[in-house]
């Protein structure tokens, strides 16, 4: 099934990531079902977009669908209190993500690539001003965004950017850079960041 | 008057428009913004504590005081929005989203919208010193604004800016430190999208 394939691919990269010891591996299973870590708010996600894969548009009236959804909704409402963390139901996460256990997240996007990492006070959404084009953003593979970071408008971020802490992204960036500031501005280029994906600590 | 600050609240966080009422469309409204729910335990806040016919009924006092104190630190712990009760704030403020939003003593205008992660307060160790701002402005997400610091009528603040100077009206701000970009910057929509 495809839905507990991406689980386990979530679940293997939280591990990874977060250096938990091997002998509680097998209880991260366990952590999808009670609100403790942003695990948690994945699988609600997954949950929503298998639903709707499932039960398409045409079944919107089903029994099942209506309970499904249901269950759904309470368990991201028990993601907003418990983990402050919330996922917009048409975002399309590629396979692996690792949020931040801090909070304070709001996911917006488009389309988020794998092997992605999210920290904390991070929002990710539509941007609404005047002449904008109300879209939102697409990120590439291997981003790492700093806490307390915005991305919004109608943008493209490509593989391996690192933005830093703090910035305010409202541009095109091209693969491999390294962005800061507010008004965001491309500090260095063509750096590999694959040291800073190995780890969720700042 | 908590009844219509009340519903002037609403009429800004309801998505159908200010046209209709009713319960069903109360409650559907109350479900779904947290900012709701923390305007309204705000407003009983006022009213219990800012009100001076009920320093003689202390009795009153005793009995809702306690009923504030335990649903403002629940609103506090579940969504992240803790709004002081020294603040003044206008009716019909629009709070979008939920954490890690701080409004302490200031004073707020009419039909002004607050977004996520936004910071609103005085700075310590002076003597007045908390912000002033007007009517119709909006204030986008991961904003600061401290100080004794004047924001005038129909200004918008945009995204992730530091406010460190006053601000003149119908203008736009951006970064940090923020910064005049546009005069003469019309935010009705903007206002519009978030309080349709």
């Amino acid at each position: 099934m495809k839905l507990l394939d991406t689980l386990a691919f979530d679940i293997d990269h939280y591990y990874r990531i977060n250096n938990i010891s091997p002998f509680f591996k097998p209880l991260l299973f366990l952590s999808v079902l009670f609100p403790l870590n942003s695990l948690y708010c994945l699988a609600v996600h997954r949950l929503g977009t298998w639903i709707n894969h499932k039960y398409g548009y045409y079944q919107k009236g089903s029994l099942i669908r209506g309970g499904l959804k249901l269950f759904y909704w309470i368990g991201r409402y028990i993601c907003i209190i418990f983990c402050k963390i919330e996922i917009e139901e048409n975002v399309e996460l590629v396979s692996s993500l690792c949020l931040s256990n801090r909070g304070g997240i709001l996911l917006g996007a488009k389309k988020i690539g794998n092997n992605c990492i999210i920290h904390h006070n991070v929002t990710i959404g539509y941007g609404f001003g005047l002449g904008q084009k109300m879209e939102r953003p697409v990120l590439g593979n291997d981003v790492w965004v700093g806490p307390s970071s915005v991305i919004y408008g109608d943008i493209k971020i490509g593989d391996g950017v690192t933005i830093k802490a703090n910035s305010i992204v409202n541009k095109n960036i091209p693969p491999h850079c390294v962005v800061g500031g507010n008004p965001v501005r491309i500090e260095e280029r063509g750096v590999d960041n694959s040291r800073l994906l190995m780890s969720s600590t700042l | 008057m908590l009844q219509q600050d009340i519903k002037k609240d609403l009429e800004s966080h309801s998505l159908s428009g200010p046209k209709r009422d009713g319960i069903f469309e109360f409650a559907k409204c109350f479900i779904f913004n947290y900012g709701l729910q923390a305007m309204i335990v705000y407003r009983l806040g006022q009213w219990i504590f800012n009100r001076q016919y009920i320093q003689r009924f202390c009795f009153m006092k005793l009995i809702f005081s306690p009923i504030y104190f335990v649903l403002n630190t629940g609103i506090k712990y579940m969504y992240g929005i803790s709004i002081s009760r020294k603040a003044t704030i206008g009716p019909g403020l629009y709070i979008g989203h939920f954490g890690n939003i701080r409004i302490d003593k200031c004073i707020i205008g009419e039909n002004c919208s607050v977004q996520q992660s936004v910071h609103i307060g005085p700075e310590k160790g002076k003597g007045s010193n908390s912000p002033k701002i007007g009517s119709n402005v909006w204030i986008g997400g991961h904003v600061t604004v401290f100080g004794k610091i004047t924001i005038a009528d129909g200004a918008t603040v945009s995204v992730g800016s530091n406010v460190t100077r006053d601000v003149p009206g119908n203008c736009l701000v951006v970064g940090n430190p923020a910064r005049v970009v546009n005069k003469g910057y019309d935010n009705t929509k903007l206002l519009g999208l978030t309080q349709k």
